[in-house]
C-alpha cells in the first residue's frame, strides 16, 4: 500500500467509526449486560421492536444504574458542609461538568459512571469498533509521519474535483507536509489515547454510542483541517470540529449549563469564523483560486492593503477559535463537557487549529507586517491576560483552560514575531503535555467523586499515585523546568523574542511563565498535597481511576519528558527546525515580523551556549523554578500567606484585584451586558417588527397560500368530467397566451 | 455509419426481453415466480448495456424515422435506471397482496419500451406511437390492484384523461402537419413560425398535450387520484417514468423541433412552470397523507424541470442554451431515483394493506427503524435540495442554467418554492425522529429485495452528491447530441 492511499485513507477510518457509531451503537448499547458476542447480536437483534427514540430508551439494567447513582453526596449537600460555604458564588462557577447531577436530570445521560460496588450495572460496547479504527488511522499517521519527516517527501494526494463550477475549481486533495505531519503526529496520538482514556471515563453512561459518535466525527473533521490543501476543505474542517465541539460540551445536553455553554462556544465561534469566511472569499474573489500553493504563490501580487485585509481577517477566525482575546469567553465554559473532550478538543487539538491555519498562512502573514503586528500583539496580551485569571480560579479543569488560553496566546505571540518553527514546537510539545493534564485532572475529578473544586480536594497523591506522578510531569513540563517539553519550547519562544528584539515582549513573556509556574503547581498542591477538605464520607470512595484511564496519562508522559530533548536541542536549532524549514522559508526570508525598531534579520545570531542565549535559558528555567517555590511556600508551608499578600497591596487594591481576577476581568459580564442584554432589547425590538409586520406578512401569505390550496384542492373533486373540463380551459388559456405572447 | 438494425440494438433487445419473461411466466409455477425479478433484472442491465453499443453514434435511421443520438442514449440509460429500481420495490409489495408478479415486470417493461422509442423519435408520429406506447401500461399499472376500488379508479381516470390529452397532441400534430406538409421534427420548427396564429395554435396544442404526461398545472388533474390509487411502489414508477418519457417528449418536440423559435414558446413554458412548481407545493403543504403529499411534491418537481426548459428556450448563446436541456436531463435522473425510492418507503410502512401511509405512520420511525428512518430522512433531503445529495445538484443546476439565460425571476420563484416544500418534507422527518410512535404502529416490510433497492437509491443518491462529476460529464455529452 503506497503511502497515497494510507494519507487518503487516514480520515475515511474516523468516519467509518462515526458511522457505524450512529446507525449501530444505540443498537449494540441496548443488549443484555451478559448477553453474547456484541457484533452477531447487532444483527440478531434486527427485527426488536424498540420503543423510545434513539438510544434512550430504558432497559432494565440502566433503571438499575440510575438508582447506584444515588449514594453520591450531592453538590448542594458538600456545599452545605463545606467550611467555605461563604463562597457559594465561587462554587457556582465550578459547577461541574463531571459533578453529580441532581437525580432529576440524571436519566443517564448526565453522568459519568461511579457505581457503587455490587450493584449490576449495564456494561456498553459501542465503543470498540471507533476505537479500534482510530487506532488503525494512528497506525497509519505515524507510517506517514515518518515517510514525511525522516524520508523529507512532501505528499500531495489528490482524490477528485469536488466542485468544478465554471471557473471556481475545488479540489478534495490532502497535502502532507512536515507541518501537517506534526499537527497529525498530536492529532492521531492525543486522539487515540482520549478514546483509550473515555472507555474507562464513560463507563456506564447511557449516551456512549453517541459519544463515540462524536469523537470520531471530530476525528474526521480534524484530520480534514490539517490535511486539506486549500482553504475551503480547511474551512469545512474548521465549521466541522466546531459542530462537534458544540455536541460534545452539551453531551449531558439535560444539563442546563452545559447546554448554554455549548451555545456559547458555537455562537462565540460564529462572530470570528464569519470574519475567516469573508477572507477565504475575498481570497477567491482576488485571486480566482483557494488552493494553498497558487494562493501563496501569487498573494505578492496583490495590493498590499488587500493582503492586510485578508491576513486580518483569516485571523479574526483563528482569534476565535483558538480562544484569544476578545472571544477567548467560550473556553473556560467549554469545560462543561466531559473532560476527555476537554483534553482532546479544548486543549491538543482543535483550539490548535487557529495556530494552524496562521502557519499554513505564513506567506499571506509574511506579506503583510500590520498583521503580524496584530497577531503577536493580541498572543501578549492574552498571554498574561489569561494567566493572571488562572491564578485565582479553583476549578481545577477552569485553571487549565485559562492555561491553555494562555499558552496559545504564547503561540500566536511566536507567529506575530515570525518565529513560525517555535510557534509550532510550542503547540506539538504543548498538545502532549496540556493533554496530559487534562486527562489527569479527569483523573482526579473522578476519583473524587466529581468533585472539580480544588478547595474540597488535597492529599490525594496518598490515593491516586499514578495519576499524582504523571500530574507533575505534565505540570514540569507547562512550568517550563529543563528537560521537559515546555521548557524548551517556551525558551525558543522568549529567546526568539529577545534574540529579535522584542524586549517589552520578552519581559511580558517572562512574567506571563513566573505566572504559569505558579498556578500550575498551586493547582497541583491544592489538589495532591495537604489533607483532605472535602467531605470526610467522600474520602472512602477516593481512588485511583481505572487502568484505561490511567495508562494514556502514562504513555503521554513519555512525550512530554522526551519531545523537547528530542526535537528541541540545541535550542533554535533542533531536529524540528530542520523538518519545518521548508514550510517557512519564504516567510523567513521575507523577515516577517521584523518590525522597525527591532533587530534587522542579519543581526539575529543565533543561539550560544555561553551567550546571551544561555542567559535567557537560565532566566527561563529560574523564573519557572521560582513560581514553584512560591505555590509551595503558600499551599504547602504558610497557607495563611495568600490573604496576608492580599492585604498588603499597597493602596487597599488587593482585595479588588483578587475579586477581578476571579471574576475574569468582568469581560463575560460585559459582554453579557452589552451582546446579551442589548441583544435582548434590540431582540424585543426586532420581536415586535417581526410580530407585527413581518408575520403579518408571512401570516397573510400562509393565509392566501392555504386559501389558494383549499381552493384548488376544491378543484379536485374526483370527477372526470370537472377534470377534462379544466384542462380544456387550460388548453384555451394556453392558446390565449400564445397569441397574447406573440402580439 | 450503422446500419437500422445496429442502431435500434437496445430497443431490438428490450423487446426480446419483454417475450422472453412473457414466455418463461407460462411455464413458471407459482413458487417459482420469484425468478421472474433477478431475469427482470439482469436483462434490464443487459438492455442498459447495449445501449453503450450506439453511444456516439448520431445518425438517423429508418428513412428518417428515428434517431439515434447521445441524448437518446441517456434517456434510455435513465429508463433503465429506473426500470430496475421498479423491478426491484415491487415484487415483495405485489406479493403482499397477491398480485401476479409476471403481468407487472411484462407491464413494466412494455412501458419501458415505450419510453425508449420516444427517447429516439425524430418525427411525430413515431414520437406518438412511443408515447402511447408507454402510458397505455401505465394506465394498466394504475389500475393494476384488480379488486381495489381506488386502485380501479384511478386507472380508469388516468386512461380517460390521458386518452382526452393525446386527443390533443394528435390534434396538435395535424394542425402541424398541415401547416408545414411535414410530420419531421427537424423540419416543422421553421415553418411553424411562419404560419402565424395558425402555426401558435398548433404549437400551443402541442405544448397541452405533451405537459399533461408530464403532469404540469393546469393538466395536472388525474395525478394525485391516478398516484393515489396505484398500488405504492407503482406509484413510484408511475411518477417517474411516464414523467422521464414526457420531457424525453418535450425535449424532442421544443428542444429539437421548435428549437429555434424559443421565443415564441418561452413565455407560456415559463409561466406553466411557474404555476405548477407553486400550485404542487401550495397543495402537498395541505395533505397528511404522505404518498398524496408525494404525489402532489412530483407536480412541484415537474414545475422545476419546465424552468430549464423555459431557460432554454430563453437562452440565446448555444453554451446556455444546452444548459437548460443539461438541467432538465440530471434533474429528471436524478429525481426518479429519488422518488421512486421514497414512495417505496411509504410502501413499506403499508405492510398491512389496511394502511395508507398517513403521516402519523412515520411517527417515532426513527426509534422502531432507523435504518429505515436515515435512508428516508437522506431521501427527503434530496428532495428538498439540500448538499450532499444528488437532488441539491439537480436544483442548482436548474437555478444555473435560469440566472444564465436571463430569467432569473424564474430562478427566485425556484428558491421560494424550495423553501415551501422544505416544509412539508421536514415535517416527516419531524415524525419520523422527534415524535412518539403510534400505539398500535404500522408493520415494517423487511424483505431483503426492498432493502437492497433502497440501500441502492440512497448509495445512489448519496454518492452522486458527493461526486457529481462523472454524471455531469454524461450529461453534457449527451446534450451536446442535440444540437
Amino acid at each position: 500500500m503506497t503511502v497515497e492511499s494510507l494519507i487518503a485513507l487516514i480520515p475515511a477510518l474516523p468516519l467509518a467509526g462515526f458511522l457505524f457509531a450512529i446507525l449501530l451503537g444505540a443498537r449494540i448499547d441496548r443488549l443484555p449486560a451478559h448477553g453474547h458476542d456484541a457484533h452477531g447480536a447487532a444483527h440478531a437483534d434486527d427485527h426488536g421492536s424498540h420503543s423510545g427514540h434513539g438510544g434512550e430508551s430504558h432497559d432494565t439494567h440502566a433503571e438499575v444504574d440510575e438508582s447506584a447513582f444515588r449514594p453520591i453526596p450531592s453538590e448542594e449537600e458538600q456545599r452545605a458542609t463545606s467550611p467555605h460555604a461563604g463562597h457559594a458564588d465561587d462554587l457556582a462557577n465550578s459547577n461541574g461538568a463531571d459533578g453529580v447531577i441532581p437525580d432529576d436530570l440524571n436519566d443517564g445521560l448526565g453522568q459519568t459512571g461511579h457505581v457503587v460496588e455490587g450493584g449490576p450495572r449495564p456494561v456498553y460496547r459501542s465503543w470498540w469498533v471507533p476505537t479500534a479504527l482510530v487506532a488503525v488511522m494512528w497506525l497509519f499517521s505515524m507510517v506517514v509521519f515518518v515517510n514525511v519527516i525522516f524520508g523529507g517527501q512532501t505528499y500531495h494526494v489528490s482524490l477528485y474535483e469536488w466542485i468544478g463550477s465554471g471557473s471556481f475549481h475545488v479540489q478534495i486533495a490532502f497535502l502532507v507536509d512536515g507541518l501537517t505531519a506534526m499537527l497529525l503526529l498530536v492529532v492521531s496520538t492525543v486522539g487515540l489515547l482520549v478514546h483509550v482514556y473515555s472507555i474507562g471515563y464513560m463507563d456506564g453512561d447511557r449516551g456512549l454510542w453517541r459519544f463515540f459518535a462524536y469523537l470520531n466525527l471530530f476525528m474526521f473533521s480534524m484530520l480534514l483541517l490539517i490535511l486539506g490543501d486549500n482553504f475551503l476543505m480547511l474551512y469545512v474542517g474548521w465549521e466541522a470540529v466546531g459542530l462537534c465541539s458544540y455536541a460534545l460540551i452539551g453531551f449531558w445536553y439535560k444539563k442546563p449549563s452545559a447546554a448554554g455553554a455549548a451555545k456559547k462556544a458555537f455562537i462565540v465561534n460564529r462572530v470570528g469564523d464569519f470574519g475567516f469566511g469573508l477572507g477565504i472569499m475575498m481570497i477567491w474573489t482576488l485571486l480566482g483560486t483557494v488552493d494553498f500553493e497558487q494562493v501563496f504563490a501569487s498573494i505578492g501580487t496583490l495590493d498590499p492593503t488587500a493582503v492586510t485585509v485578508i491576513a486580518l481577517l483569516l485571523f479574526a477566525g483563528a482569534v476565535g477559535k483558538s480562544a484569544q482575546f476578545p472571544l477567548h469567553v467560550w473556553l473556560p465554559d467549554a469545560m462543561e463537557g466531559p473532560t476527555p473532550v476537554s483534553a482532546l478538543i479544548h486543549a491538543a487539538t482543535m483550539v490548535n487549529a487557529g495556530v494552524y491555519m496562521v502557519a499554513r498562512a505564513n506567506p499571506i502573514f509574511a506579506e503583510s507586517p500590520v498583521a503580524m503586528w496584530v497577531v503577536a500583539s493580541i498572543g501578549v496580551f492574552t498571554a498574561i491576560f489569561a494567566a493572571a485569571i488562572a491564578l485565582t480560579q479553583n476549578d481545577i479543569k477552569k485553571v487549565l483552560a485559562y492555561s491553555t488560553v494562555s499558552q496559545l496566546a504564547y503561540m500566536f505571540f511566536a507567529l506575530g514575531i515570525g518565529a513560525w518553527v517555535a510557534a509550532i514546537f510550542h503547540l506539538v510539545s504543548h498538545g502532549f503535555f496540556k493533554g496530559l493534564l487534562f486527562m489527569g485532572s479527569g483523573s482526579v475529578i473522578h476519583g473524587a467523586a466529581g468533585e472539580q473544586d480544588m478547595r474540597f480536594m488535597g492529599g490525594l497523591r496518598a490515593k491516586m499515585l499514578w495519576t499524582y506522578l504523571t500530574m507533575v510531569v505534565g505540570s514540569l513540563a507547562l512550568a517550563g523546568i529543563p528537560i521537559f517539553a515546555g521548557f524548551f519550547s517556551k525558551d525558543e519562544i522568549l529567546g526568539e523574542a529577545f534574540g529579535r528584539g522584542y524586549y517589552l515582549f520578552w519581559a511580558v513573556g517572562l512574567l506571563v511563565a513566573f505566572m504559569t509556574a505558579f498556578y500550575t503547581f498551586r493547582m497541583v498542591y491544592m489538589t495532591f498535597h495537604g489533607r483532605w477538605r472535602g467531605p470526610a464520607d467522600a474520602w472512602q470512595h477516593v481512588h485511583e481511576s481505572a487502568p484505561t484511564m490511567v495508562a494514556p496519562l502514562v504513555i503521554l508522559a513519555v512525550p512530554t519528558i522526551l519531545i523537547g530533548l528530542l526535537l528541541g536541542l540545541p535550542p533554535e536549532g533542533g531536529l524540528i527546525h530542520g523538518w519545518l524549514e521548508e514550510v517557512f522559508r519564504g516567510a523567513e526570508e521575507a523577515g516577517a515580523g521584523i518590525l522597525p525598531g527591532s533587530l534587522a534579520a542579519g543581526d539575529h545570531a543565533g543561539f550560544s551556549l555561553f551567550g546571551i542565549g544561555g542567559l535567557l535559558l537560565l532566566a527561563g528555567a529560574a523564573v519557572g523554578a521560582a513560581g514553584i517555590l512560591l505555590a509551595y511556600r503558600w499551599y504547602v508551608r504558610d497557607p495563611e500567606a495568600p490573604a496576608r499578600f492580599v492585604t498588603r497591596i499597597p493602596l487597599g487594591l488587593g482585595p479588588g484585584m483578587y475579586a477581578a481576577s476571579l471574576n475574569k476581568y468582568y469581560v463575560d459580564d460585559l459582554y453579557a451586558l452589552v451582546w446579551a442584554r442589548g441583544g435582548v432589547l434590540l431582540g424585543n425590538a426586532l420581536w415586535w417588527v417581526d410580530a407585527k409586520v413581518i408575520d403579518g406578512a408571512v401570516n397573510g401569505a400562509g393565509w392566501v397560500a392555504q386559501r389558494y390550496g383549499a381552493l384548488l384542492r376544491r378543484s379536485q373533486t374526483g370527477h372526470v368530467q370537472n377534470y377534462a373540463l379544466g384542462m380544456a380551459a387550460g388548453l384555451v388559456v394556453v392558446l390565449v397566451a400564445f397569441l397574447v405572447f406573440r402580439a | 455509419m450503422v446500419d437500422d438494425l445496429s442502431a435500434i440494438l437496445p430497443e431490438l433487445a428490450l423487446t426480446a426481453l419483454v417475450l422472453a419473461v412473457l414466455t418463461i411466466d407460462l411455464f413458471l409455477r407459482r413458487e417459482d415466480k420469484w425468478l421472474l425479478t433477478p431475469i427482470t433484472v439482469i436483462g434490464l442491465g443487459f438492455v442498459g448495456y447495449t445501449c453503450w453499443t450506439v453511444w456516439g453514434v448520431n445518425q438517423t435511421v429508418f428513412a428518417g424515422f428515428y434517431r439515434v443520438d447521445d441524448l437518446s442514449v441517456f434517456f434510455k440509460v435513465a429508463t433503465v435506471v429506473i426500470g430496475i429500481l421498479a423491478a426491484l420495490f415491487a415484487p415483495s409489495y405485489l406479493a403482499q397482496r397477491k398480485l401476479p408478479l409476471g403481468e407487472f415486470n411484462v407491464i413494466l417493461l412494455f412501458s419501458l419500451s415505450g419510453m425508449f422509442v420516444l427517447a429516439s423519435s425524430s418525427d411525430l408520429i413515431t414520437l406518438f406511437i412511443g408515447l402511447e406506447l408507454m402510458v397505455m401500461p401505465a394506465y394498466l399499472l394504475a389500475g393494476f390492484h384488480k379488486t381495489d376500488r381506488y386502485s380501479n379508479e384511478g386507472g380508469l381516470k388516468y386512461f380517460l384523461l390521458g386518452s382526452f390529452a393525446s386527443a390533443i397532441l394528435l390534434f396538435g400534430i395535424s394542425w402541424t402537419y398541415g401547416l408545414t406538409h411535414s410530420t419531421r421534427l427537424s423540419e416543422i420548427g421553421g415553418l411553424l413560425t411562419d404560419g402565424g396564429a395558425a402555426g401558435l395554435i398548433a404549437i400551443a396544442m402541442l405544448t397541452v398535450g405533451s405537459t399533461f404526461k408530464a403532469a404540469a398545472v393546469p393538466f395536472h388533474y388525474w395525478t394525485p387520484d391516478a398516484y393515489q390509487g396505484a398500488p405504492t411502489p407503482l406509484t413510484g414508477f408511475l411518477s417517474v417514468g411516464p414523467k422521464l418519457g414526457a420531457f424525453a417528449l418535450l425535449v424532442r418536440v421544443f428542444g429539437d423541433g421548435l428549437g429555434l423559435s424559443g421565443a415564441d414558446w418561452y413565455g407560456v413554458m415559463a409561466v406553466l412552470a411557474v404555476l405548477t412548481m407553486t400550485g404542487g407545493n401550495i397543495v402537498a403543504l395541505a395533505q397528511t397523507n404522505v404518498k398524496r403529499m408525494l404525489a402532489y411534491s412530483s407536480i412541484a418537481h415537474t414545475g422545476y424541470i419546465l424552468a430549464g426548459l423555459a431557460a432554454f428556450a430563453h437562452a440565446t448563446d448555444p453554451g446556455v442554451r444546452t444548459q437548460g436541456i443539461e438541467a432538465i436531463l440530471f434533474y429528471v435522473l436524478g429525481y426518479g431515483v429519488m422518488n421512486i425510492a421514497a414512495f417505496s418507503v411509504v410502501g413499506m410502512l403499508q405492510r398491512d394493506p389496511r394502511r395508507f401511509g398517513g403521516l402519523s405512520a412515520f411517527a417515532g420511525l426513527a426509534g422502531r427503524a432507523p435504518v429505515l428512518a436515515a435512508a428516508m430522512a437522506v431521501l427527503l433531503l434530496s428532495l428538498t435540495g439540500i448538499p450532499p445529495t444528488v437532488g441539491f445538484f439537480a436544483k442548482l443546476y436548474v437555478l444555473v442554467a435560469t440566472v444564465d439565460a436571463g430569467v432569473a425571476w424564474l430562478a427566485v420563484a425556484i428558491a421560494l418554492n424550495a423553501a415551501l416544500a422544505a416544509f412539508y418534507y421536514l415535517r416527516v422527518i419531524v415524525y419520523m425522529y422527534m415524535r412518539e410512535p403510534e400505539a398500535d404502529p404500522a408493520p415494517i416490510d423487511r424483505s431483503p429485495l426492498t432493502a437492497f433497492a433502497l440501500a441502492l437509491s440512497v448509495a445512489g443518491i448519496l454518492l452522486l452528491g458527493l461526486f457529481p462529476d462523472p454524471i455531469i460529464s454524461f450529461v453534457r455529452a449527451s446534450a451536446a447530441g442535440l444540437l
